[in-house]
């Protein structure tokens, strides 16, 4: 006995009866779309797993520190203790060699380490944004996408909202993730759950400072995607941006005097800008004075006497600037349907 | 049925460009345009892409009113989008993506639940044809592929008007065929389309409606089937015997012989003559009548008359 082979239908259009959401979290696809696609590169990959190399080091460091309380509080006059004293000397800059309770100074010591690391996480954050960022609107307008995202029930806020919340994402993965995570792993293995108290503060300044990051590098590097349709001059606009003022920073404060670089001319840069509030949320001169440490002890740190306020006001223009910007760029490729 | 859309004074300028000068539609027929097929004719520059981009709500009109569905333009943009759909002229893939991802991107981008869009994915890519290459990039795609995957996109979301810019642009004679198949499928599903184009052919071929438009101006609007109504002095004779007599005895009863080819004569009646004129004249030369047609305008005629009109003025 035979049987016919199975045959497929053409079953036609059929309509469909379900619900359409209320779109308040479009934003979400937009960014679990993006996420997606960037990690399809491999760079893209491989500077996030070399960033989250970090949390080992970390890691390391703070079991350090961990043995210099111990031998401190068992064998002051150890050559070993005078070893990790001279380690954390040259790597942090905190000289701690006078200290007869390290444990009191634990929280300055996690956040120099920290403040450092920052400092390094800002070259990757430059190095990922050129890589992820740059081509997230830019392609889109090449690509004249930008109406067919408009004629669903979306709107450019929830479009930059979206696009934005990718580079966070990334910014996040290579800043505040291997910080908060060096963190947790630091404090169970230092003192265990007793020294959470000591650490929460710390935390939270860390996700405030990573936060910081992301909103302003996400919002300038999405104004910068907005102006053009080629992904290459973005990464060179960005970069551009980043370095020169960086490069700009350093030739005035080499040129004028520590005093005239304290005031605006100070806070030109965005790298320093970042630098000046993340000292000013870690509180660097406070723990400084707390540490009962000399000042030369805390070489590092930035202990500027600059505020906070240059830098915020620096920092809001720039990113209000370039969210006006990018939304105005975006209404206005969302409209090239019209062929006027 | 319900509206599908309608515009009262509605004008966008940009600049010093009007892309839309007052374009009134609807207005005749009860306060709306009737769902079906409808066509948007027009040169390059005519203002056919602005009108679809203010009707989306993606550019505000400069003054005037309009509705989608019967829903405000100004107000309700965001409901009407949910139930529409754009099929755009340019190519708009979003890179790297898919044929599924795209649709499924533009699914859920309308607020479809993830597996929902996954369904209505795979039914829209069958639906159009690309069932084989969905798993391809989308920048592969060959032109008339990419069409079908806009096409796709736009249907994802079963929407009840559908806003077609050029949609067999750039496509071979067989994809074409296809793409206007697929329209006229959609409209007996009772989806109502708004197809924009300037290749004639096309818009006779599915539309049942037509709007023509012109330097942002509406120049003319109104059924095909009323537009190429037959006129009432020219004819086609089919016929067979002697072409000298029969010319002679159509030019005494003042009938003009305005083309001839063996067996065949395109012919103007005077004003207030019957058929019959014809007809005697053939009985009175002896030949033998195949064919008499009433000549129909075409849509390529209405729409170039409209276009001259709108010159001359």
């Amino acid at each position: 006995m035979t049987t016919a082979p199975a045959t497929s239908t053409p079953q036609g259009y059929q309509r469909w009866d379900g619900e359409l959401g209320k779109g308040r979290w479009t934003w979400l696809v937009i960014v679990t779309t993006g996420i997606r696609q960037a990690l399809k590169n491999n760079r893209t990959r491989t500077l996030v797993l070399t960033s989250l190399g970090l949390i080992p080091g970390m890691c390391g460091l703070f079991y350090v520190f961990s043995l210099m309380e111990t031998l401190l509080l068992t064998t002051p006059d150890d050559q070993s203790m005078k070893s990790l004293s001279e380690f954390v000397r040259v790597f942090l800059g905190v000289d701690v060699s006078g200290a007869a309770q390290l444990g009191d100074y634990r929280e300055p010591l996690w956040r120099c380490a920290f403040f450092l690391v920052i400092k390094v996480q800002m070259f990757w954050v430059l190095i990922i944004v050129a890589q992820v960022a740059s081509g997230l609107i830019s392609r889109d307008i090449k690509a004249r996408a930008l109406p067919v995202y408009f004629a669903k029930p979306i709107t450019p806020f929830t479009y930059m909202l979206g696009k934005w919340a990718v580079v966070a994402c990334f910014i996040a993965l290579v800043t505040l993730v291997p910080n908060l995570l060096s963190l947790t792993f630091g404090t169970m293995m230092t003192g265990g759950l007793d020294t959470w108290g000591q650490t929460l503060d710390l935390g939270c300044d860390l996700l405030l400072s990573g936060l910081l990051i992301c909103v302003v590098g996400g919002a300038i590097v999405l104004a910068l995607s907005s102006m053009s349709s080629d992904h290459r001059y973005v990464t060179v606009g960005w970069l551009a941006v980043t370095l020169l003022l960086t490069f700009g920073q350093k030739l005035l404060n080499e040129a004028l005097p520590g005093e005239a670089t304290t005031g605006w001319l100070g806070c030109i840069s965005l790298r320093s800008d970042i630098l000046i509030l993340t000292d000013w949320l870690f509180d660097m001169r406070r723990t400084w004075e707390a540490s009962g440490l000399p000042p030369e002890a805390f070489s590092k740190a930035l202990l500027r006497p600059v505020g906070p306020f240059n830098a915020t006001a620096v920092l809001a223009g720039w990113t209000a600037g370039s969210i006006l910007l990018c939304y105005r760029r975006v209404v206005r490729f969302s409209r090239s349907a019209a062929n006027v | 049925m319900a509206s599908v859309f309608s515009c009262e004074n509605l004008s966008k300028r940009y600049g010093r460009i009007t892309a839309l000068k007052n374009v009134t539609l609807g207005v005749d027929t009860g306060g709306a345009v009737e769902p079906g097929v409808i066509g948007l004719l027009g040169p390059n520059g005519a203002g056919k892409s602005t009108l679809i981009s203010v009707l989306l709500g993606q550019t505000p009109a400069t003054s005037g009113q309009a509705s989608v569905l019967g829903l405000d333009i100004r107000r309700k943009q965001r409901h009407i989008r949910r139930r529409i759909g754009f099929v755009p002229e340019n190519d708009c893939l979003i890179p790297q993506l898919t044929g599924t991802g795209y649709v499924h991107y533009a699914g859920r981008l309308a607020g479809m639940s993830y597996s929902d869009a996954m369904r209505r994915t795979h039914e829209a890519l069958d639906y159009v044809g690309l069932g084989e290459a969905r798993y391809r990039q989308a920048e592969e795609y060959s032109a008339g592929m990419r069409q079908r995957l806009k096409l796709a996109q736009a249907l994802v979301h079963d929407p009840d008007l559908l806003f077609l810019d050029e949609p067999t642009n750039g496509m071979d004679p067989h994809g074409r065929q296809t793409m206007l198949s697929l329209i006229s499928d959609l409209a007996e599903k009772g989806i109502s389309l708004l197809l924009s184009s300037h290749l004639l052919p096309d818009v006779e071929k599915v539309c049942e409606r037509v709007i023509i438009m012109s330097g942002g101006e509406v120049l003319s609007t109104g059924r095909i089937s009323e537009m190429n109504k037959p006129h009432p002095t020219l004819y086609m004779i089919e016929y067979s015997g002697d072409d000298g007599a029969f010319q002679r005895q159509l030019s005494l009863r003042n009938v003009s012989v305005l083309d001839h080819t063996e067996g065949q004569l395109n012919v103007e009646l005077p004003e207030q003559s019957a058929q019959n004129t014809i007809l005697e004249a053939a009985r009175s030369s002896y030949v033998k009548l195949h064919g008499l047609h009433p000549k129909r305008s075409s849509l390529e005629e209405t729409f170039m008359a409209a276009i001259q009109g709108q010159g001359n003025k």
